[in-house]
């Protein structure tokens, strides 16, 4: 277990858990990276880019949903990134760092969208992110359009930690600290949430459906 | 299709979870090569230079919204303060959103795949493919949707305030909280019903309603009806009569509507005549009196296409394409499309193209042009017809499926070149996938 020191710049003060990296490979994949981002070797960012962007993209995804402005918020999260991955002490820490980057950047997307609402009187800007034909089928991009918006119904800080625990699969503690929450709390929002979803999954028939087809006969 | 209500178990949290896990996954992963884009922007970004506008075209790292920094702090309390107080008062209006098929105004076709409307209030109505649907919100709250042909898998989601009705030929399906499946067929006007959850009434053509309960289906033919899955009960002859009343009510709304020369009037189209026979068709008030009298806007809303063709012949289609306008113009391409006239949809677009030349109503003429001469393998016609349509309307509601289908359509080194452009232009567009194996190739 290790934690990052302090960020000049960057989300918030953080001791992250580091999860033990699941492959060799991962891990030294990442130990590259950081010793590129340390040296400043030409085209560092492009590595962070490439290694990052899936799961910076799927975060933002599984919090705001498919929206048109996911593209621009993975841009602001690289952008600090890139700011500040040179106070990331350790090639164990990028992960979590980047993920606690793509949080407070989805926090602050969730806390415009309410701000928009309450001012305007409508729904938030942002589109769908396809209005026209897409090649995705479309009962599951509908699926996935209900779940974010019960989703949106949870309060920000539920929904995040029902994101980072129930969806990216991450422990209670770890999500306690990417959250800067204690564990109990961390504990009681993603057992709460995790039920109202349910409840409100479940009050729609073809929706309950989907999930039960997608999901396969788990109990 | 038959699914008892009784039977269905709830989705457990788990199921939930990996559901929205695995759908997210799906759809990042359909999307991995968006990421090339987003870099693109990034570089730019890191460069100071100008950002290729993009969808949302916000700046990175650009403060999000007006309410920028702390100058609209003070503002933007008082304003919260009174939105959140009108905010809890204010009725919400019933809003949908279209997920696959195509869209035009109300009309929501589908092709070879499938289609979803999902409601704010979270209901949520499936699309078949090959279906037609017309959906209109009236006021604030009703929804009137009216099945042309094909099936739809209906959820309705029960509040006291919502007001659901589905429409298929003389039909009506009134909905207060509900699961169904509804199937027709315009030819023999062959209505099929499959209540799964709830209650829905139905009116036939005489106004006569059903009760239906969960379990039971329900089928219509020409006016005969086919029940199974239990009793039904008839409607009182109050209500029936109450029923009629409200008919007449709505005639009247589409009568007035139409005279003012509205082309979308908003009240429940046309309904049976309590005297007619059971074969009879539903009409559109003074349609058969009057051939012309009625707006082909309004069939075309109803889903009645064969009758815009006939319409239109009986008045002679050289007075209708030289005097209609072209709106009624666009209803009637779209009829002889639909019902297989292919001469009289090439024949009206022409005619469009001369008549609306320089508007947007021509421009489009001309994209359906395209489309029609692509379906029917004639290249160089296709292309001319979509180089007309981009060049009148550049950034017109049908410039992606243009240039997309050009994209098919030219030799590989000018597609390679297309396809930078549509991949700019429409990074996530449905022929986002096809431009960018071109790039790659190229």
């Amino acid at each position: 277990m290790q934690s990052l020191a302090s960020f000049r710049t960057g989300p918030r003060r953080l001791k992250l858990a580091q999860q033990p990296s699941p492959q060799p490979t991962v891990a030294l994949a990442e130990a590259e990276l950081f010793e590129a981002i340390q040296s400043g070797r030409l085209g560092w960012q492009r590595l962070s880019f490439d290694r990052y962007q899936r799961l910076v993209r799927g975060l933002l995804i599984k919090t705001l949903g498919p929206t048109a402005e996911v593209d621009d918020l993975i841009g602001e999260v690289f952008v600090g990134f890139f700011e500040s991955a040179r106070n990331v002490r350790s090639a164990e820490g990028l992960r979590s760092y980047m993920v606690s980057i793509t949080m407070n950047t989805a926090r602050r997307e969730v806390r415009r969208q309410k701000r928009r609402r309450l001012l305007f009187w409508r729904d938030d800007e942002s589109e769908p992110l396809e209005r026209a034909a897409a090649p995705d089928d479309p009962k599951a991009k509908a699926a996935l359009l209900q779940l974010n918006a019960i989703l949106a119904s949870l309060g920000t800080e539920e929904r995040l930690a029902y994101v980072l625990h129930e969806l990216e699969g991450l422990g209670l503690l770890e999500v306690a600290e990417a959250l800067g929450v204690s564990h109990s709390t961390a504990k009681r929002r993603v057992k709460s949430a995790a039920a109202f979803v349910q409840r409100r999954a479940s009050r729609n028939a073809l929706l309950a459906d989907y999930i039960r087809e997608k999901a396969g006969t788990d109990p | 299709m038959s699914r008892s209500p009784s039977a269905r178990p709830q989705p457990s949290e788990r199921q939930v979870a990996r559901a929205y896990r695995a759908l997210a996954d799906e759809h990042v992963a359909q999307r991995r090569d968006d990421s090339e884009a987003v870099w693109q922007r990034l570089e730019g970004k890191q460069r100071g230079l100008v950002l290729l506008p993009g969808r949302g075209s916000r700046v990175f790292g650009a403060p999000s919204g007006w309410l920028a920094g702390w100058r609209g702090v003070a503002l933007g309390a008082s304003l919260a303060a009174a939105a959140a107080v009108a905010w809890a008062i204010w009725p919400r209006s019933l809003s949908y959103e279209v997920v696959g098929g195509t869209q035009s105004g109300g009309l929501v076709a589908t092709e070879d795949t499938s289609a979803a409307l999902l409601f704010s209030e979270d209901s949520r109505v499936d699309v078949a493919p090959h279906t037609t649907l017309r959906v209109n919100i009236e006021g604030k709250q009703r929804l009137v949707a009216r099945l042309g042909q094909g099936e739809l898998d209906v959820h309705v989601v029960h509040r006291a305030e919502t007001d659901y009705r589905f429409w298929a030929g003389p039909y009506e399906v009134l909905v207060v909280g509900t699961a169904f499946r509804l199937e027709f067929e315009p030819k023999g006007e062959l209505m099929e019903l499959e209540l799964r959850e709830g209650k829905v009434r139905i009116f036939d053509a005489h106004r006569r309603v059903l009760e239906m309960s969960a379990g039971q289906t329900v089928k219509f033919a020409a006016g005969r009806s086919e029940l199974s899955g239990g009793p039904f009960s008839e409607q009182r002859a109050a209500d029936q009569r109450a029923a009629d009343q409200r008919s007449a009510d709505l005639r009247s709304a589409d009568l007035r509507a139409d005279e003012s020369g509205n082309a979308q009037p908003k009240g429940l189209p046309n309904e049976g005549q309590p005297s007619e026979s059971p074969q009879s068709e539903p009409r559109v008030q003074g349609a058969a009196n009057a051939p012309g009298a009625v707006g082909y806007a309004s069939l075309a809303q109803v889903g009645r296409f064969s009758e815009i063709v006939e319409q239109a012949q009986r008045t002679g289609v050289e007075r209708v394409l030289r005097e209609k306008s072209s709106a009624e113009l666009q209803s009637l391409a779209q009829a002889a499309n639909y019902t297989g006239n292919q001469p009289l949809a090439t024949r009206t677009w022409k005619a469009m193209q001369a008549r609306f030349a320089g508007s947007a109503a021509g421009a489009n003429a001309a994209f359906f042009l395209g489309r029609q001469s692509d379906q029917a393998g004639r290249r160089a016609e296709a292309l001319g017809y979509f180089d007309s349509y981009l060049a009148q309307a550049p950034r017109g509601t049908y410039a992606a499926e243009a240039l997309g289908r050009k994209l098919l359509l030219v030799d590989r080194a000018r597609a390679s070149q297309l396809a930078r452009e549509y991949l700019i232009r429409f990074p996530r567009g449905a022929y986002a996938e096809k431009a960018r194996q071109l790039v790659d190739g190229g």
